[in-house]
């Protein structure tokens, strides 16, 4: 035997992840934010397993916030401690069950219970809550002469939506700043500040419209988000195409998302700002 | 004959009487009440998938290769999300290991595996924006790198592709 | 025989009391999937029907096509058995009815009969979140 046949030989005794068609597997969460008062103290997390396979789901809680790095983009920031001075939920919020195994093509609501300190100040806290599924086994064949070689890959998807737990009357409010553009390719790139105001988180929207001189909007866009101490996003629109010329760039914070009923969010008067821009 | 035709009118005016009282309409309503939410959805496609693979010859699989891995991300239409990812270094087998290196993702608006963002997984976060039909697609590969004794054997490991909303 | 008629008429003005006990509620649902609630479940809609009917009577519900909200109006859906009647109050037993047909009903004395009926919404994907809702009437016929 040669050792070309040989390593043959060994290869097709060993199999890292061979193709194998794999049913999809997937979590669906029934929504992106989840709000607690204190007069009842409970919410509840819905999970739903699109898919064909079961998926062993576990539900828990940590502190973070969204926040943005240099160049605007917004990634989630997180404390494995925190002290007083934070409003952080994640210590008081118990999940029940807090691991379940879904079925297929079947939901489950998971309860999470708020047990606050005593004396807690009235104003609202934040958590984060994280459905991680474990989407089964995954196993792989070998060649199909292989003598049961098996190799697995178990893949674990995480979802990590926001959670408001509200005792009294907290409430929000948005500073806009510092709102400046420019021209980058076929798009209007934009920076602003958002600084929160009250005691509660700013869930919203940025809404950008360009207009021309007339008044007429020839780009628009919004950008969901929530501003929990301060936040400068970058966003983008559309300009490929528009004339050369001066455009007046308009950027409002409004207390409205797409994705969430509109009873979820605390309202406040939306604020705008607006700026010059030039398309080259 | 006359008795007979009074009791009569009487039994049928009393007929008549009942049945307008009987006829009567009761009812009740009763609402029904929902709270839509858009979801978040993450759905597994396909594992990473490297074949066959030979003792000391390394064998990758690119983003654009259909053994990489897959993942779609639903949600509301141009929201941005956070990726991160925990990935394993080796995979074992009892006391054996096989190392993973060199992973490599892309992500897109669309389920095409150019044209669209390249990065690298790892535990900083990668951001990224739904569609305006609220997708996301996601593409993982890696190189498997088995030595030149390599046994064989059934190897595992885990992955964990975390999707952070804001 | 005029005193049996006499207890006929007093029998027939006491004509079927129609109480709903519980509405049909959904709770949170994700757009893009289908929610069912089940007539056994504890957020079914519930009626509670009594009263006497000399000779039977019907029931019928009034259902709705669509719940409305901030967004399109949302598809909701009866099955043919999204009905349930049971003298006894467990939607567990008694009897399965279609929901889109009148139904007859007959409570001789003092008799009581409890409904229950579930439903299915399906809103699309992308439908815009808030609250939706509808009326479903139940409404009650003594014949003679």
């Amino acid at each position: 035997m040669t050792p070309f046949s040989v390593a043959a030989a060994a290869a097709s005794l060993l199999t890292a992840l061979a193709a194998v068609p794999v049913t999809a597997q997937s979590l669906m969460v029934a929504s992106p934010a989840i709000v607690i008062d204190d007069r009842t103290r409970t919410g509840s997390l819905t999970l739903i397993n699109d898919g064909i396979e079961p998926v062993e789901v576990s539900v828990s809680a940590f502190c973070g916030h969204p926040v943005t790095d240099s160049i605007g983009h917004m990634f989630l920031r997180t404390f494995e401690t925190v002290d007083d001075t934070m409003p952080c939920a994640a210590r008081w919020v118990q999940s029940f069950p807090r691991r379940l195994t879904i079925t297929p093509k079947s939901r489950a609501t998971v309860r999470l219970l708020v047990t606050p300190p005593a004396g807690l100040p009235p104003r609202e806290y934040w958590a984060r809550i994280m459905a991680a599924a474990k989407a089964g086994q995954v196993a792989v064949g070998g060649l199909a002469d292989s003598s049961a070689i098996q190799a697995t890959l178990s893949l674990e998807i995480r979802s990590v939506v926001g959670l408001f737990y509200r005792k009294g009357t907290p409430r929000t409010g948005v500073l806009l700043e510092r709102l400046r553009a420019g021209v980058v390719g076929d798009s209007l790139v934009g920076r602003t500040l958002l600084t929160r105001q009250g005691d509660a988180a700013f869930v919203g929207s940025l809404r950008a419209v360009l207009r021309d001189s007339s008044g007429t909007v020839r780009s628009e866009g919004r950008l969901p988000l929530g501003v929990y101490y301060s936040l400068e996003p970058r966003f983008a629109l559309p300009v490929a195409g528009l004339p050369r010329g001066r455009y007046e760039l308009a950027v409002e914070a409004v207390s409205s998302r797409p994705d969430l009923p509109s009873g979820l969010l605390l309202q406040t008067v939306p604020v705008q700002q607006t700026v010059e821009v030039i398309v080259p | 004959m006359f008795r007979v035709l009074r009791v009569t009118a009487l039994v049928l005016g009393t007929t008549a009487l009942v049945a307008a009282r009987a006829s009567a309409q009761n009812n009740a309503s009763a609402t029904v009440t929902a709270t839509v939410q858009q979801p978040i959805t993450v759905t597994k496609n396909n594992d990473l998938s490297f074949g066959s693979v030979f003792p000391g010859v390394n064998k990758s699989v690119a983003v654009t290769a259909g053994g990489a891995a897959k993942f779609t991300v639903g949600g509301q239409a141009s929201t941005p999300v956070n990726l991160t990812f925990s990935l394993p270094v080796t995979i074992a087998s009892g006391g054996n290991t096989l190392a993973l290196n060199t992973w490599a993702g892309h992500h897109a608006a669309t389920d095409v595996t150019s044209g669209g963002t390249t990065f690298t997984p790892s535990a900083s976060a990668t951001s990224a924006t739904l569609s305006g039909s609220g997708a996301l697609f996601v593409y993982v590969g890696a190189t498997a790198a088995p030595t030149t004794t390599q046994a064989a054997g059934s190897y595992s490991g885990d992955m964990t592709m975390t999707v952070v909303y804001f | 025989m005029l005193a049996a008629l006499t207890l006929l008429l007093v029998q027939a003005e006491a004509a079927g009391q129609v109480t709903t006990l519980r509405n049909l509620t959904f709770g949170i649902i994700p757009s893009g999937t289908t929610t069912t609630v089940l007539k056994t479940s504890a957020n079914s809609a519930q009626w509670r029907i009594t009263g006497t009917f000399l000779l039977g009577g019907t029931f019928a519900l009034t259902l709705p096509t669509t719940l409305t909200g901030p967004g399109t109006a949302i598809p909701i859906a009866f099955s043919t058995t999204a009905g349930q009647r049971n003298t006894a109050n467990n939607p567990n037993g008694g009897t399965s009815f279609n929901p889109h047909t009148s139904q007859p009903v007959t409570l001789v004395t003092l008799g009581t009969i409890f409904l229950w009926l579930g439903a299915s919404v399906s809103p699309p994907p992308n439908q815009a979140p808030g609250n939706y809702g509808a009326t479903v009437v139940l409404t009650t016929t003594g014949m003679l």
